[in-house]
Formats: structure tokens, sequence, C-alpha cells
């Protein structure tokens, strides 16, 4: 709960932000996001699909191709392992072993519009910054974890399909992957691919 | 900005919370078979094949935070007690009576462990969503104000078995050495009804204990 209200109080704040900027040229960006587990994570911890996640944006449009700006998102991964033995110093543990992380990711942002004004508006991206990380291992409803703050990367692509000929609102559609490191016994990151589809919106006067 | 884009704005972050609120809590996916762990520990120098005999205790030690407080025989006892009987006996050792010196004896456990907090709240009378405003009383404009720190204390109580075989052959410098331990934690441990699975699944973890 505490992460999930760091999140949307980071959305709150980029709300804020557009107030003091000049707002004709600000967008919202709010999309649902699903996310797939690759490499370390994958094969030392969760490799279920997230389908809690979402994430979102304000952006400052330089020009009408480049954008830059803040973004956040969350996602929540889980899986739950059948009952195994697990050996350890300690002795021998009969457990069901559950796993679950969520991401937040704080990053500065920036776009590039490919073909600004058309009916089809492909994109690229990258965001760079933070990332909030709760990651959790139960042995039935024993827990053991850690929360920390590391890095994070995130490039992506997509479209954006506006409303009207012109027009800043209308749909996106895109894919990227998630950067983040992290380490925790075995496991040295928390990296995802993902896609997601959501709205854009103006904040103006 | 315009009402309209405040009004994006809120549904953008009232979206979020959604899909954010819908965090599994792992332990809620948990049946209260699932939600139990089986632990088991030996001595490697111990040679079960070297012990015939065995002896379990008529009651059960129920142990509250380090402490032994009562020796108690409830239908839950008896039927740990019965179920750890059983399980020896398929693995050829042979009961006998405390006094005629058995090889094995076997101690069976209630343990229990308390922990204590506390949450502070501070101020939480000015949240008047969840508190008398002030003008209930006929005070329009006033706050409250408490000479005191608002605080709430908690305890949780955690409940496991454990069962602790100690050799009593051979036994020297006045100690009694224990071979084998089994806990098991989790929910609905104290059942007299799923008292034989979960001493089965302690047993079963540990094939070298068999005296053959």
């Amino acid at each position: 709960m505490k992460v999930q209200i760091t999140s949307l109080l980071f959305v709150a704040l980029l709300g804020t932000v557009a107030v003091q900027a000049q707002q004709d040229r600000l967008t919202m960006n709010i999309n649902y996001s699903v996310n797939t587990p690759i490499g370390n994570f994958k094969e030392e911890s969760v490799n279920n699909t997230s389908w809690r996640g979402f994430n979102a944006s304000i952006m400052y449009h330089i020009n009408p191709k480049i954008s830059v700006g803040f973004g956040t998102g969350f996602n929540d991964f889980y899986q739950k392992y059948p009952r195994a033995l697990y050996s350890s110093p300690e002795g021998d543990i009969s457990a069901v072993r559950s796993i679950s992380a969520q991401t937040i990711p704080l990053l500065v942002k920036g776009r590039y519009n490919f073909a600004p004004g058309a009916g089809l508006q492909p994109f690229v991206g990258l965001g760079v910054g933070g990332n909030i990380i709760t990651y959790d291992e139960y042995l039935g409803v024993i827990a053991n974890g850690e929360s920390s703050f590391g890095f994070a990367a995130q490039p992506e692509a997509g479209i954006f399909v506006p409303f009207r000929k012109e027009g800043s609102a209308g749909f996106t559609l895109g894919a990227n992957f998630s950067y983040m490191p992290f380490d925790y016994g075995s496991l040295n990151n928390l990296n995802n691919w993902g896609v997601f589809a959501g709205f854009k919106f103006p904040l103006r006067d | 900005m315009k009402k309209r884009s405040w009004s994006f704005v809120m549904m953008a972050l009232f979206g979020a919370m959604a899909i954010g609120g819908c965090t599994k809590d792992p332990t809620e996916e948990l049946t209260q078979e699932e939600s139990r762990i089986y632990i088991t520990n030996r001595d490697e120098n111990a040679n079960f094949a070297n012990y015939k005999t065995f002896s379990v205790v008529d009651s059960v030690a129920v142990i509250e935070d380090g402490r032994l407080t009562a020796r108690e025989v409830t239908n839950v006892d008896l039927a740990f007690i019965a179920a750890v009987r059983t399980q020896l006996q398929q693995r050829g050792f042979t009961e006998v009576a405390r006094d005629a010196n058995p090889d094995l004896g076997v101690n069976v456990n209630r343990v229990y462990n308390t922990s204590t907090g506390i949450i502070g709240y501070p101020n939480y009378w000015d949240l008047y969503g969840g508190f008398w405003d002030p003008f209930y009383w006929g005070y329009p404009g006033f706050g409250y104000s408490f000479p005191f720190y608002s605080y709430g204390v908690y305890n949780i109580t955690e409940g496991a078995i454990s069962i602790d075989i100690v050799a009593l052959k051979g036994a020297t410098d006045n100690k009694l050495q224990g071979v084998w331990t089994g806990l098991i934690r989790g929910q609905g441990v104290f059942s007299a009804q799923t008292a034989g699975s979960q001493v089965e699944a302690l047993f079963a973890q540990s094939p070298y204990l068999q005296t053959q």
C-alpha cells in the first residue's frame, strides 16, 4: 500500500508541475501495461506475466517532434510454486514458495515523434532514473525480502493515434523494455518487457 | 488549468489507483495446507539403525514465549502423539514403556510466541472524516487538542508443533542428545483432523529416520 501511495503522489506531483509550465504544449499519457519478466528475473524468480500495471507520464513538447518530461509506473509480479523441499544449513524445509515483487520507476523521459500531425504518429522514447522496489519471498506465510531504491532505464516505441487531425488527444499503443538492476540472493535484476495501451490528452487552459 | 483537464487528471489518478490496488497478497492465495511449513533437522552423526525401541510422552508440553507453562492432553495433543507413534512404528521402531529402557525418547510440544507492536496515531482527530467535527458539539471552527500522544498496542501470537527425538541409549555426560527435530508452522496447525497428515509430512522428508 505504501508503494502504491508513493506512485500516486508522484503522478499528482506531475499534475502540479503542469500548472507552472506553458500548458498548451503539455500532455499527460496514461496507459494500462502488461509486463513479462526476462532473463535472470524469469529464471530465478517469477516467470508469470504481470497483468497488474500502468505507466504514466507528463511531457512538455519542445517542438512538434521532441518532448521531455517525467514518467512513472507500477507493476506487480507474482508467482506461486508447488510445495517442494528446500535444504539449508538450518535443516530441510518443505514449503509452498511464493514471490511478490513490485516496481515503481521514477524517470526523466524524452520522446521523439516521427510524424507530428499525421493520422498515425510513431514515436520512440527513453526514460532514465530511479526505481522503488519491494521484493518478498514467502515460505508458506513466512515472508523475507527487502525494499530498495535502484536504477531504471526504459526505452520504448509505439504509435500515437490522435482523435482528430492535428489534435493532441488520442490513443497510445506501444512496447517497452525495463532495465532494473536488483540484488537478492541469486537474483541480480528485475528486467522485463511489456506492452501498453492508453490515452494521451493535453493539459491546457 | 481548466476543470476538464483536472477531470482527466483525476480520472487518470483513480484509474492508476484501481490498477495499483490490484497487488496480489501471496498469503491470501494459500490454502491452510499450503500455508504450513515443515522444518526438520537431524544430528548428522546419529545412525538410526542403532536404535530399535522408542517411548512417546503421554502429554504435550505447552511452551509460551520460551517458558514451559503447562502439560496438557487435549484431543489435538492426543492426535499428534498417536500420529508420531504410527510413523515411528511404520519405520520399524517398537514402542515400549517409559521405564523399559527405550532407545529413543520422543517429546511433543505446542510452542507459542507472541510479538507486540505499537501503532502511533498522532493527530488523527484532525481527519474529520473519521472523527466528530467540533461543529457537532456547538463549537464550529474549533479544533481538537489532546495533551497526550495517542497509540494502540497489538499482539500477534503464532503457534507451532515441535517434535523432538532424543537418544536415551548411550546417554553420557549428564546430557540427552537430540537426534532429530521436527517443526510445523502455519495456519490450522492445531487440528486433530489433520494431525496425521502433518506428522506424515514431517517424516516423509526424513527418509533416514528408520531402524534398518
